[in-house]
């Protein structure tokens, strides 16, 4: 559900107060989406990413765009997840793929992005692993994730996510050191 | 070129500067706090108004942003994508529609900021509700921007420093438009 009580931006940082846990880890970059929504319309971003993971479901991921200014700021933890931006505020989703459904027309999973930011699959889910044109591909949770570019010890520089689903949908991260 | 009134104030340099028809050319640097790290980028600016305006970022990567008056395009390298938005849109209350004045300067309160580091500052606060920045603040020498210090809404914070400023510039006349490159994936926004 989509509740949209606006607050200010900035108040949404912890909702249960006291000091959140700390971030277990953090990853930058770039993305880009292209996706169509249910009535066929593009929808289309690019921006910085800072990407902290915490445990379990728990992350906080800023989008920034190419002048240095946090356009967005996505929460989920295990009791929701919740879209900060300076327009709208702060607004609430039952969890973050009902979040990104609603945002790019595609459910991304909270808990896997860990693991495919690596190239890895997510051990709590079930993965098969192939290849195209020499570099791996892995299929999990219906999205199916190419690593275009791998830096020299095989980590991943630049990422591909797309779905057999969806041939609309085309994701592109580009990874920082 | 215009030659700044020596006791005259940053706000005054800097509506002097803005005023000028000169175009503003140079190299700047970037920093910005995004999580524990810095995240530091660099590359070539030009700016003439009304509106246009160029920030080629090279390095570690390449972004390009291109406004030719109207519309700005963002182009990323490594992403091959680019967005293309209306020039009130994408930088509204933005440092860049600071630099760029004329109406843009409209949306912002001026206060001087005194003397730090060498410059004379003024404080720029955007004057609508829901904008993307808390504070831009302007670092000029000789009422030529040097240094941006910027806090957006979610309080990070980033610092522009500018070099190699030419404020007498003659930027080539391709330098505000931008033609995407073949195969890229283009949005109109």
């Amino acid at each position: 559900c989509k509740s949209l009580a606006p607050e200010p931006p900035g108040s949404g940082a912890v909702a249960q107060g006291g000091s959140a846990p700390a971030w277990v880890s953090e990853r930058s970059g770039r993305v880009a989406l292209t996706a169509e929504d249910e009535r066929g319309n593009p929808t289309r971003w690019q921006a910085t990413f800072l990407l902290k993971l915490g445990e379990g479901e728990r992350l906080q991921l800023d989008l920034i765009d190419p002048l240095g200014n946090t356009q967005a700021r996505i929460r989920s933890r295990s009791d929701g997840a919740e879209l900060e931006t300076p327009k709208e505020g702060v607004q609430r989703y039952a969890d973050l793929a009902s979040l990104t459904q609603t945002l790019t027309g595609v459910a991304l999973p909270a808990s896997a992005w860990r693991y495919w930011l690596r190239g890895e699959p997510d051990p709590a889910l079930p993965a098969s692993r192939g290849e195209q044109n020499g570099l791996p591909v892995l299929d999990q949770a219906g999205f199916s994730i190419r690593i275009a570019r791998a830096r020299i010890d095989g980590t991943p520089a630049l990422l591909v996510l797309t779905r057999l689903d969806r041939p609309d949908l085309n994701v592109r991260i580009v990874l920082d050191d | 070129a215009f030659v700044p009134a020596t006791q005259a104030g940053a706000i005054d340099d800097f509506q002097r500067y803005v005023a000028g028809r000169g175009a503003l050319t140079g190299q700047f640097t970037q920093e910005s706090a995004t999580g524990s790290k810095l995240r530091r980028t660099s590359g070539t600016f030009a700016i003439a108004r009304p509106g246009k305006f160029r920030w080629a970022i090279d390095k570690p990567f390449e972004q390009l942003i291109v406004s030719d008056g109207a519309k700005v395009w963002f182009w990323d390298k490594d992403l091959n994508q680019v967005t293309v938005r209306q020039l009130k849109d994408a930088l509204s209350a933005t440092p860049v529609a600071l630099l760029l004045g004329g109406e843009l300067l409209a949306q912002f309160n001026l206060k001087e900021g005194g003397e730090r580091d060498g410059l004379q500052w003024l404080e720029a606060t955007p004057k609508g509700k829901d904008l993307q920045f808390q504070r831009i603040a302007v670092g000029l020498k000789d009422g030529v921007p040097m240094r941006m210090e910027l806090v957006d809404a979610f309080n990070q914070t980033s610092r522009i420093q500018f070099a190699q400023v030419n404020n007498a510039a003659q930027p080539a006349a391709n330098s505000f438009t931008f033609s995407p490159p073949a195969g890229a994936d283009v949005l109109q926004q």
